[in-house]
């Protein structure tokens, strides 16, 4: 592991050196009606890369690169090609994300866990998925609405990232940025030749900052998941009353489109291709049978689903994880700001009520 | 697109117009016209409606997103509707339907209604004259998004209307001192 | 002068506490700070369920539209908390047939002090609840809120059409057919709307950017003679899409037409159902060469 610090200058030059190399996507704040948001974009000229802005949470995710919202599903020119060549679908270019936070990393490693499964290997995603690196961003700034440290998922490191930037948004000079290289990565032997005139920063001092940042994210909300993962899927299904705490959901499906994890899509046909499209548990539609009858008729049932998937099934099938890594958007980003962790916490204290009765008993 | 639309010189230009006739009077009139050998241009398609009120705006939108480059929708004069008064509802729709399609962009020469009874062949013919001249004189339709910035459009980039960085969003450098 | 927030909010607090004690109720509808996000939210509550009066709230940013979900349970009888706006709404659904009068008790807001960032209140017509059973805050001057058009700058009827053209396709690019403009919207009550729609296929699968606008075109044009200009389709859009100057500039022309303004009174025909012989023809063919 290596530990470089720099000013700003040396950021944008470093980033200069990456744009030569990779296509670099990075996130920008930009105007957009009545909203200013910060929103991950690929760099096209060197002159942009100044107006990087790293110091919100970006609201789109590697996500809308790796699994787009339309895909065009070529099956005849995937497998001619892939014969011919093992990497020809894939781009020229290595893909480099830079300032992605770690809860975004997780989710990533959570698609790969969906979709790089053995046994249901998905070519298109696959494809996607190669020749990505990511490098990992944090600051003293705890994004809104977050809970990721409620899941467990670190602020300051993921295994999915070869190196971390580390801004200090309080001091000035060179300890701005803080760049960890991590060995084991074939990213760090190709950048190897561009640090050296790099300044090497002491590990312990970064260590230190990241505690003192860690002290901050603390105690924002009282906010807390009590029972263990996976919730118990036929408790949790027949017991929790539903239409409570998700009686404002406008069933818009804005949340699924901003949530990293979310991976639901639909199938369609343009002309003879075969397409993919996000799809949203939040719609009516979405499980809408030929024969018009739909198992989830109401909006509650949505929410139960939404829920139970990433906090009962996904776990279930993968190891505990969590099928939420606790970004917030879902929050924000809510027209109505219906807020997860209140149906979260509508589950665990009927989960609590529960199983108090039945010790009583 | 942009090329072919210049390709395309305007006296060249044959628009596909597409009428909305209602059955009572304007397709009548068509008729009429046609029997009684007046001569008028091939660009239109007629498409046989029971009453103007039947028609639902959003059949507007959607032909002319289907490549339509004129609309000419005819039915009979107020107060001569067969459904008595079918065509005042269908009046009062068209005149919110044009407004909101020449607000977003569409050249109000494309959206052309007006009224023909059925004993008006010869200004069925007209009409049909008038409507083609105004759609030459604003060339071939190319859709509803404007053709300049469509070049812009990838859809890869995750979202595609963000395609300027803000010049007053970058942070890296007035942050630091 | 407006009515402060505070005022407001106390004013409801004690109205709502009286509600309880006095009425026959099933279900409150009221604007409150989550209990984590710290956001103003609608709490949705039945009357026997535990409610902490001093969470209810009103603030500039309580943008939500609380008449909508008078529709979800159209059987029940609620009590809502309105802004004038949302009065509008409910007197709307009331001429449409779409929710009994008894069925409601509305607590309207006088003298709406306006919401943070939402451009509808830069032209708001309508200051003071429309139909109300209980207010709180003090009934203000209509007269005093008359704006010139010209100000506002959304407004783009003084450009040309190839610089709206070009405006509209950059803003509905960045549509990503979540709906939530129509989800928010408090007159889309549909029960099968045109963008679920298979048979006709108004809408095609997927998400090209031509299929935005053709979305956004279409329901605009269910807009005019509902829309009451409460900007919530523009405060719900997720990619801040501009898409209220559409509604508005027809809201304008309804007026200017028709002298038509939707959600004025329970007993007001709406514009697409009733005509007049003398109405207008303008940019109609006229008679030529006969």
């Amino acid at each position: 592991m290596r530990l470089k610090k720099l000013n700003s200058e040396e950021l944008i030059e470093l980033l200069e050196i990456f744009f030569a190399e990779y296509d670099l996507i990075a996130p920008f704040k930009v105007e957009q009606g009545r909203l200013n948001r910060v929103l991950f974009r690929k760099i096209r000229q060197n002159n942009e890369i100044p107006s990087i802005y790293l110091k919100e949470m970006p609201e789109t995710t590697p996500k809308n690169f790796i699994l787009p919202r339309d895909e065009r599903l070529d099956f005849e020119r995937f497998n001619s090609e892939r014969e011919e060549n093992e990497n020809s679908l894939a781009r020229a270019k290595t893909r480099l994300f830079f300032g992605v936070r770690s809860c975004d990393l997780a989710a990533i490693e959570l698609f790969d866990d969906v979709f790089l499964d053995e046994d249901y290997l998905d070519p298109f995603y696959e494809s996607r998925r190669e020749k990505n690196i990511f490098i990992g961003y944090s600051n003293q700034i705890l994004p809104p609405n977050n809970f990721q440290k409620e899941l467990e998922i670190g602020y300051f490191d993921h295994q999915l990232a070869p190196a971390f930037i580390y801004e200090d948004l309080e001091a000035r000079g060179r300890e701005h940025y803080w760049l960890k290289i991590k060995a084991g990565y074939q990213f760090s032997k190709d950048v190897e030749a561009h640090l050296d005139n790099l300044e090497t920063g002491e590990i312990g001092n970064l260590e230190k900052l990241l505690n003192d940042w860690e002290d901050k994210f603390t105690g924002e909300t009282d906010f807390e998941i009590k029972n263990k993962l996976p919730f118990p899927e036929k408790e949790v299904f027949n017991q929790v009353d539903w239409q409570e705490p998700t009686a404002s959901c406008l069933g818009c499906g804005v949340c699924t489109y901003y949530c990293p994890t979310c991976f639901c899509f639909d199938f369609f046909w343009d002309g003879s291709t075969k397409n993919r499209a996000w799809d949203s548990c939040m719609f009516s539609l979405f499980t809408e049978h030929a024969s018009g009858h739909n198992p989830r008729e109401e909006q509650h049932q949505r929410w139960r689903q939404r829920l139970l998937h990433k906090f009962s099934y996904h776990p279930q099938n993968y190891n505990d994880k969590p099928g939420c890594v606790g970004c917030g958007r879902c929050i924000y980003k809510c027209p109505v700001n219906l807020d997860i962790r209140n149906v979260i916490n509508a589950v665990d204290k009927t989960l609590v009520k529960g199983g108090q009765a039945s010790e009583e008993r | 697109m942009a090329e072919s639309k210049e390709v395309a010189k305007k006296e060249e230009f044959e628009p596909k117009i597409i009428a909305f006739l209602c059955n009572w009077c304007s397709y009548a009139a068509a008729d009429l016209a046609g029997s009684s050998r007046l001569q008028y241009p091939t660009n239109i398609r007629a498409v046989r409606i029971p009453c103007t009120g039947r028609l639902n705006p959003l059949i507007v939108i959607k032909t002319l997103k289907k490549g339509a480059d004129g609309i000419l929708v005819s039915g009979c004069h107020p107060g001569d509707c067969h459904y008595i008064d079918g065509n005042y509802y269908a009046r009062r729709r068209f005149i919110m339907l044009k407004e909101l399609l020449e607000y977003a962009g569409v050249e109000p020469e494309r959206l052309n209604f007006t009224w023909c009874s059925a004993a008006e062949g010869r200004r069925f013919a007209s009409v049909v004259r008038q409507v083609v001249d105004r759609v030459k004189s604003v060339g071939p339709w190319d859709g509803y998004l404007s053709a300049d910035l469509m070049e812009d459009f990838i859809p890869e980039a995750g979202n595609p209307g963000c395609t300027e960085p803000d010049d007053k969003g970058g942070v890296i450098d007035d942050q630091f001192i | 002068m407006t009515n402060s927030y505070k005022e407001i909010t106390e004013d409801l607090q004690d109205i709502i506490e009286q509600i309880y004690k006095q009425e026959e109720f099933d279900r409150l509808l009221a604007y409150g700070r989550g209990l984590f996000s710290g956001l103003i939210e609608p709490v949705i509550v039945d009357k026997e369920a535990e409610l902490d009066l001093d969470r209810l709230e009103f603030t500039d940013e309580a943008y939500q539209m609380l008449s909508k979900y008078l529709l979800k349970n159209r059987e029940l009888k609620q009590v809502v908390v309105a802004k004038p706006c949302d009065t509008r709404a409910i007197a709307f659904y009331i001429s449409e047939n779409i929710i009994a009068r008894d069925n409601l008790i509305v607590v309207g807001i006088n003298g709406c002090p306006g919401i943070k960032d939402n451009t509808a209140c830069d032209e708001c017509d309508s200051k003071n609840p429309v139909i109300a059973d209980y207010t709180a805050g003090n009934l203000m001057p209509e007269d005093e809120f008359a704006k010139d058009k010209s100000d506002l700058k959304y407004l783009l009827s003084e450009e040309n059409q190839v610089t709206r053209k070009n405006h509209y396709t950059k803003e509905f690019m960045r549509c990503t057919q979540c709906y939530a403009c129509r989800d928010a919207c408090p007159v889309c009550y549909c029960d099968h709307c045109f963008v679920e729609s298979n048979q006709p296929v108004w809408l095609e699968a997927g998400s090209g950017p031509e299929e935005d606008m053709v979305f956004h075109l279409m329901r605009t044009m269910h807009m005019p003679g509902r829309c009451v200009n409460c900007g919530a389709c523009e405060m719900a859009c997720p990619e801040g899409i501009e898409m209220r100057s559409l509604t508005s500039h027809l809201y304008h022309q309804a007026r200017e037409y028709f002298d038509f303004r939707p959600g004025l009174a329970v007993d007001q025909k709406s514009l697409f159902s009733d005509y007049n012989e003398e109405d207008p023809e303008p940019g109609f063919l006229q008679q030529e060469g006969d």
